[in-house]
């Protein structure tokens, strides 16, 4: 697939699909900008990578109901969960990327949202340690 | 995908729990007043709200004719019918199982869109609209 349209994002936490309740679904992978600009950058800035972090963002439809979004993650609050992120679709491939990482869920919101509105959730948390990327077809 | 023709059914049987008031989940050749009738509107269906088509939205009105527009009482029919409270009130009546049956996750009557008379086979009727929203997969 080359370019295609956002309508199949796939995301599990600690092996529970939650992609049935995802509106939105952003992964971000980060390395720190170090700065090594010297008397011989010929006053020119330069820079080189330093350590790497990111972050999974994700708006969620609410669901009480058991093993659900709020089952899945109230629990987790101030733990490590492992995510498992894929663009599209739940098959894993060459043009599917299987991005693995450990997050630490640092919020949720299990209530929010204003009368009349869908109830939702928007999640930020931090990858902890390495992420990993899988291509091989699941 | 939630069959919308399962949808209409449903509100039109939530509907149907007012004493007296006839109800149509399709539009009739011939209205009888009272009744509310049921039918995709506006945009009828908003696709892709979840991941893999997990959740849509559909948009429905219900267009309660009480009798025609010159009647004596039919104004204060049609109050009844679109009124937050009492034994006629369509807001209760169409969130009285917001599941739709198991056929939606949630439903609700967002509004009364319009009031007044309408047209129908060359007779003037009283009608008001209510807007409702149903989030189903």
């Amino acid at each position: 697939m080359a370019k295609y349209v956002v309508t199949a994002p796939n995301v599990t936490l600690n092996g529970t699909a939650l992609t049935s309740n995802i509106a939105e679904a952003t992964l971000t992978l980060n390395a720190a900008e170090v700065d090594v600009t010297n008397a011989g950058s010929n006053g020119y800035r330069e820079v080189v990578g330093g350590l790497k972090s990111g972050e999974l963002a994700l708006t969620l439809h609410r669901d009480t109901a058991a093993g659900s979004v709020d089952a899945t993650i109230v629990p987790l609050i101030g733990s490590l969960a492992t995510a498992v992120v894929k663009p599209n679709g739940g098959t894993t491939g060459a043009t599917n990327n299987a991005f693995t990482a450990v997050v630490l869920v640092t919020s949720y919101t299990p209530v929010a949202g204003a009368i009349g509105d869908l109830a939702t959730a928007t999640i930020t948390w931090p990858i902890s340690g390495a992420w990993t990327i899988g291509t091989a077809p699941l | 995908m939630a069959s919308i023709k399962a949808l209409r059914t449903a509100l039109a049987t939530n509907l149907g729990s007012i004493a007296g008031l006839r109800t149509a989940s399709s539009i009739p050749e011939v209205v009888n007043p009272p009744i509310a009738v049921v039918y995709p509107a506006g945009a009828p269906v908003e696709y892709h709200l979840a991941s893999q088509n997990a959740t849509s939205q559909f948009n429905f009105e219900v267009m309660i004719i009480v009798g025609r527009a010159d009647a004596r009482n039919a104004q204060d029919d049609l109050d009844a019918y679109i009124s937050t409270t009492g034994t006629k009130s369509a807001l209760l009546a169409i969130e009285l199982d917001r599941t739709l049956g198991g056929a939606a996750f949630d439903c609700v009557a967002r509004r009364v869109s319009s009031y007044g008379s309408t047209e129908i086979n060359n007779i003037e009727y009283l009608a008001a609209t209510i807007q409702v929203d149903v989030i189903a997969n």
